[in-house]
């Protein structure tokens, strides 16, 4: 059976979703079903309101709030919503041998939406997988990990693609842990134990803190809480591209992160975190907080050195040096809640980066491809109105861009 | 969504963990659904490094909470890189949510008391 199929990553991520449709019929339709393509098959599922089924019976789907429930439905309809489509997914994934052999791969259909109003579809991927975690002593949390990494956002019109930056890294990297916790006593195990389970009977957040058995929990728990000291280097090699692949870094180099956290909000170290005084106040205002408190979750940051191989640069090739090059690059990410609306929170984040060449040619500064910055800022909660700021560039991104987004987010 | 129930008390502190470390503000019934990406550690703009470096922080200091805090040991034939190992799996992935969490920590650990429930 013939049909007009999507060119490029739309191909792509419809087969991706169709082969894990596929894989997922019940046996005794299989060997019926296994002439058709996999666009077809998926398309009529839906048409047989397979999809339209009540919660807990398989796959269930809403659509701006809608159920898909006739046969009209087609496969750019569901596409349309991605997030009825990624709960499809999901569903269709689980038990799923074919996704199993991929268990640490997430793929999301996702929207993007650039500057001049323009607005498309695409995908993101995520493959994270450690393959080895070895700890070098009994008594200190330090030892080693081998990762082997994957990300990357897919728009279909690559034109309005606001982060055209696929990575995959192996990476190398001793870690070391100090502090976090000192040991209790077992009358504390055996009371915290006690006040734990009364605490799960609340039903709301603000009658669980503000009850005798919550506020008695947090006093004793957090005697036993100090700051967590953490940090990591190591080795990570590998290739950065963006989506069409016309541009393309061989990259291997260094990279350290350090993180620090005050997990006793009595903390004195928390004082020092000048990044969230405005947040504080911001949480006293809105009566989150019952006093003026600073957190001790400080920003997180990674500095790195790369040895840049550029391979099938265009950009590069006009500003006249293909060659090699030495590349720092920098990331510090930052969260802290601002307020609560009943039992969600509502958080800022920052996320920024930083990619400078050194000793760049004269040509590729002139064309700006020596450094590049990008900024995201972003208010929101798991649920409803979200406002979100990013502006500058990633590498192979040809300008900087500036997007604005609010819109408001179900949590189903 | 694994077994999320009041009588388990791997549930229960991997719960009342990740509030006392701010990760979350569910009661216990809503906890269990909220995923790895909601909470409070995770920025979902990281980069991959960044992300697999927070949730080894994290991984590392709930194991600190149950142990030293909470009385857990492991269960017998369980190294602390494995627990370790698991829980950073989990919180990395963004499609796993607390229930998920807890079903890793009661494999791995024997929380003081339980099955006293």
């Amino acid at each position: 059976m013939s049909r007009r199929r999507p060119g490029g990553w739309r191909g792509l991520a419809a087969c991706l979703v169709l082969a894990g449709a596929g894989t997922s019929l019940p046996a005794q339709d299989e060997e019926a079903e296994a002439e058709k393509d996999a666009f077809t098959l998926l398309s009529e599922m839906l048409r047989k309101d397979a999809l339209s089924s009540e919660p807990g019976e398989g796959v269930s789907t809403s659509a701006g709030g809608r159920r898909i429930t006739n046969g009209t439905t087609d496969i750019f309809d569901l596409l349309g919503g991605p997030e009825t489509a990624n709960r499809i997914l999901h569903d269709l994934a689980e038990g799923n041998d074919f996704w199993r052999f991929l268990q640490d791969f997430n793929f999301q259909l996702k929207t993007f939406q650039a500057d001049e109003g323009r607005t498309g579809l695409g995908f993101a991927y995520d493959y994270d997988r450690d393959f080895g975690l070895r700890y070098l002593s009994d008594t200190v949390a330090h030892g080693v990990i081998y990762s082997l990494a994957a990300r990357g956002s897919v728009a279909f019109d690559a034109d309005i693609n606001p982060e055209d930056f696929l990575e995959a890294r192996a990476s190398f990297r001793y870690f070391h842990s100090s502090g976090g916790t000192v040991a209790a006593t077992e009358e504390t195990f055996t009371e915290l134990n006690e006040l734990e389970a009364a605490a799960a009977e609340y039903t709301t957040d603000e009658a669980l803190r503000a009850s005798p058995e919550w506020i008695r929990f947090q006093e004793v728990a957090q005697r036993y809480l100090r700051s967590q000291f953490y940090f990591d280097v190591g080795f990570s090699g590998g290739l950065e591209s963006n989506q069409s692949f016309s541009r393309k870094n061989w990259v291997l180099g260094v990279q350290g992160v350090a993180d620090f956290k005050a997990w006793n909000p009595e903390s004195g170290a928390a004082v020092f975190n000048i990044f969230d005084y405005p947040f504080a106040a911001v949480r006293f205002f809105t009566g989150m907080d019952p006093d003026f408190q600073v957190r001790g979750f400080f920003p997180t940051v990674l500095v790195g050195v790369d040895g840049v191989s550029p391979d099938d640069d265009a950009g590069r090739g006009a500003a006249g040096d293909t060659g090699s090059y030495w590349r720092g690059r920098t990331e510090i990410s930052f969260k802290t809640p601002v307020a609560m609306l009943g039992d969600d929170v509502y958080y800022f984040t920052a996320n920024h980066r930083m990619y400078q060449e050194f000793s760049a040619a004269a040509g590729v500064k002139a064309a700006d491809l020596d450094f590049s910055r990008y900024l995201v800022l972003t208010l929101g909660g798991d649920a409803g109105v979200f406002l979100s700021f990013s502006t500058g560039k990633l590498p192979f991104d040809a300008r900087n861009d500036q997007i604005y987004q609010i819109g408001w987010q179900f949590h189903f | 969504m694994p077994n999320w129930s009041k009588n388990n008390r791997a549930c229960l502190t991997t719960w009342s963990t990740l509030r006392i470390l701010a990760q979350l503000s569910k009661p216990f019934d809503s906890a269990g659904a909220v995923t790895m990406g909601k909470l409070a550690m995770f920025n979902k703009n990281d980069d991959q490094a960044m992300r697999s470096s927070k949730a080894l922080m994290l991984s590392i200091q709930l194991d600190n909470v149950f142990r030293d805090v909470r009385g857990a040991r492991f269960e017998t034939g369980v190294k602390q890189e494995a627990a370790v190992a698991e829980m950073k799996a989990v919180l990395e992935d963004d499609t796993k949510d607390v229930s998920g969490l807890a079903e890793v920590a009661d494999d791995n650990y024997r929380f003081w008391q339980e099955g006293e429930l």
